[in-house]
């Protein structure tokens, strides 16, 4: 079974100081929860289409849509990532994922096109989500 | 705080990383501004009395600008805070106890008791020694006939700016003999006119950042070259923000510390370079959206370098064995995982604070968990930091400081044996660095 947790670290590594653009311009010294969350969520982005939603419960399905929800649109994500502890949502997610995934192309785009949005521009946003493709092809 | 390297106690080549991470530090921009930040750091670390719980903000004046700043939860304020809010005024704290200036030539003096340094760390302790007899408060330029050299390159064309920056970069910008700051405003006005394609005519090496927003403004008034300037800008932003994180990124994965700091100075020079050339653009009132970078975004990759290069300096000074220890204070159960302090060691080894290469964190990593009185806890960190040294080939800091730590956990489970030949590897290497010429 995969690690989430070891995943969503890998993430962290990745997206590195993108993780600011989840805050304002005022803001600075973006806390560390703050950074595995929007790692987290960044990574639920990108396997939410392989999650087994029946095995992770309805209520729980509920707040993993919406955390990705407000990390792309950056509605209050910081206080909600908090109280709903982002990372063990999306670890317990990745949990229900098939040992065995099929194609990641479309995962990938789609992906992309949610780190487009959250404003990186075309060509960081293709490596990323590459690169966190990368991971989870090597997890297999 | 004291200047004397890891407070005194012996850590094989602790003088050669010191220096390098000392002189980099040195190096960010001049001294009252650097005895500013390490004044401020100093005042975050104090610990503040508010039994209201009211938000507490910090007042820094700098260069005759307010700004107002919370840790908790992180903000700059550009307007006093509203109330309910205690704010601490920093212009009334003292000087830093500690300071670039003095730890160098602490160690300075340090390498007079070595008598066969190396001619890399001889060619530094004469740039040190020049450093340090500049005591004007602008500290080193660069020389009239670098500035001449990259004025003409500027009115040449891009190849030729290219040419001379190179040759700045490894002359001036890593060996530490300018100051970053001031080299990097000459850059970002070299750059805005071989982006404009139109060189000024006036002097613009005596205020090259004035000289940057005033040029900046008036391209943008000229309809035929705005849309160019803006694209091509936008562009170079981008590149060279990609280029400054992989420079992080590689520095990171440095198998030694020595190598580190190069790859960060000029990581930092890139993100200042950014930062500066973003914010003449926003003065004239246009946001360069083709980057896909953002202020908040620009300006912390820049404040992350730099913490991360000054907390590196910081590093030497500290008692060696308390930083592993603080990895367990940090962690905070009784019995962690090596896994547990990994990720706490490597809290200084990413973007967010580069101050150590992703495997000296390990080594810290596993060197507390080897601190633990309990064989049991301690052994997995002992073969831990055994199989460090095997298996990948350290730098003599590195090696030096698993060493240290080994030595220390024998003392500790009274292994005599191994005891014996660490000591006797430990001693070889002081004694190869006190008598032989290294060169020679």
């Amino acid at each position: 079974m995969r690690d989430g947790s070891v995943l969503i670290e890998k993430t962290q590594d990745i997206l590195g100081l993108e993780a600011y653009r989840i805050f304002p311009d005022s803001r600075r010294f973006i806390p560390d929860v703050i950074v595995a969350s929007v790692a987290a969520a960044c990574l639920g982005e990108f396997i939410k289409g392989f999650v087994n939603f029946k095995k992770l419960g309805e209520g729980a399905r509920a707040k993993f849509d919406e955390l990705i929800r407000r990390w792309r649109a950056k509605d209050d994500f910081e206080r909600y990532a908090k109280q709903e502890d982002a990372v063990e949502l999306v670890s317990k997610a990745i949990a229900t994922i098939p040992e065995k995934l099929p194609s990641l192309v479309q995962a990938q785009a789609r992906l992309q096109a949610a780190l487009e949005e959250f404003g990186l521009s075309k060509a960081a946003a293709e490596e990323h989500a590459k690169r966190i493709a990368q991971l989870l092809e090597n997890e297999d | 705080m004291t200047a004397a390297l890891f407070q005194s106690r012996y850590v094989p080549f602790a003088e050669e990383i010191g220096l390098v991470r000392a002189l980099a530090a040195f190096s960010l921009t001049n001294e009252r501004r650097l005895n500013d930040y390490w004044r401020q750091v100093e005042a975050f670390d104090a610990v503040c009395v508010n039994p209201d719980g009211a938000r507490q903000w910090w007042r820094v004046v700098r260069e005759g600008h307010e700004a107002w700043i919370s840790l908790d939860p992180g903000e700059t304020r550009h307007e006093p805070p509203e109330p309910p809010c205690v704010v601490v005024d920093l212009l009334e704290a003292e000087h830093p106890s500690w300071s670039c200036r003095k730890l160098l030539a602490h160690i300075v003096e340090h390498y007079r008791s070595i008598p066969n340094p190396y001619e890399s760390e001889i060619r530094r302790l004469a740039i040190v020694e020049e450093r340090l007899r500049d005591t004007s408060e602008e500290g080193p330029r660069l020389p009239a006939a670098v500035l001449a050299e990259i004025r003409g390159a500027v009115e040449t064309d891009r190849h030729a700016v290219g040419r001379v920056l190179s040759f700045v970069y490894d002359e001036y910008l890593l060996s530490g003999r300018c100051n970053i700051d001031y080299l990097t405003e000459i850059i970002a006005i070299a750059q805005l006119q071989s982006a404009a394609g139109v060189h000024i005519a006036e002097d613009w090496l005596g205020e090259p950042l004035g000289a940057a927003y005033a040029f900046v403004e008036l391209i943008l008034n000229d309809n035929d070259r705005r849309d160019r300037m803006i694209g091509d800008t936008a562009q170079f932003c981008a590149d060279t923000f990609t280029m400054a994180r992989k420079d992080v990124a590689s520095a990171l994965d440095e198998t030694e510390m020595f190598a580190m700091t190069r790859k960060l100075l000029l990581a930092l020079h890139r993100f200042e370079l950014v930062f500066l050339i973003d914010k003449t653009f926003r003065a004239a009132g246009v946001t360069l959206d083709g980057s896909g970078l953002s202020p908040i975004l620009i300006e912390e990759s820049y404040v992350c370098t730099l913490t991360g290069l000054c907390s590196g300096a910081q590093f030497v000074i500290e008692p060696p064995q308390d930083v592993a220890l603080g990895l367990r204070r940090q962690v905070g159960s009784v019995d962690p995982t090596l896994a547990q302090l990994k990720r706490a060691a490597r809290l200084r080894a990413r973007e967010f604070e580069p101050a150590f290469t992703r495997r000296f964190a390990d080594i810290l990593a596993a060197e507390a968990l080897s601190q633990f009185s309990s064989a049991e806890v301690a052994t997995p960190g002992i073969e831990e930091l055994l199989r460090l040294k095997a298996t990948s080939p350290p730098g003599a800091f590195e090696r030096g400081w698993i060493n240290m730590a080994l030595r220390s956990a024998f003392m500790r489970f009274d292994r005599q044996d191994d005891l014996a030949k660490i000591a006797l590897e430990i001693a070889a290497s002081a004694m190869l660095r006190h008598v032989e010429a290294p060169d020679a």
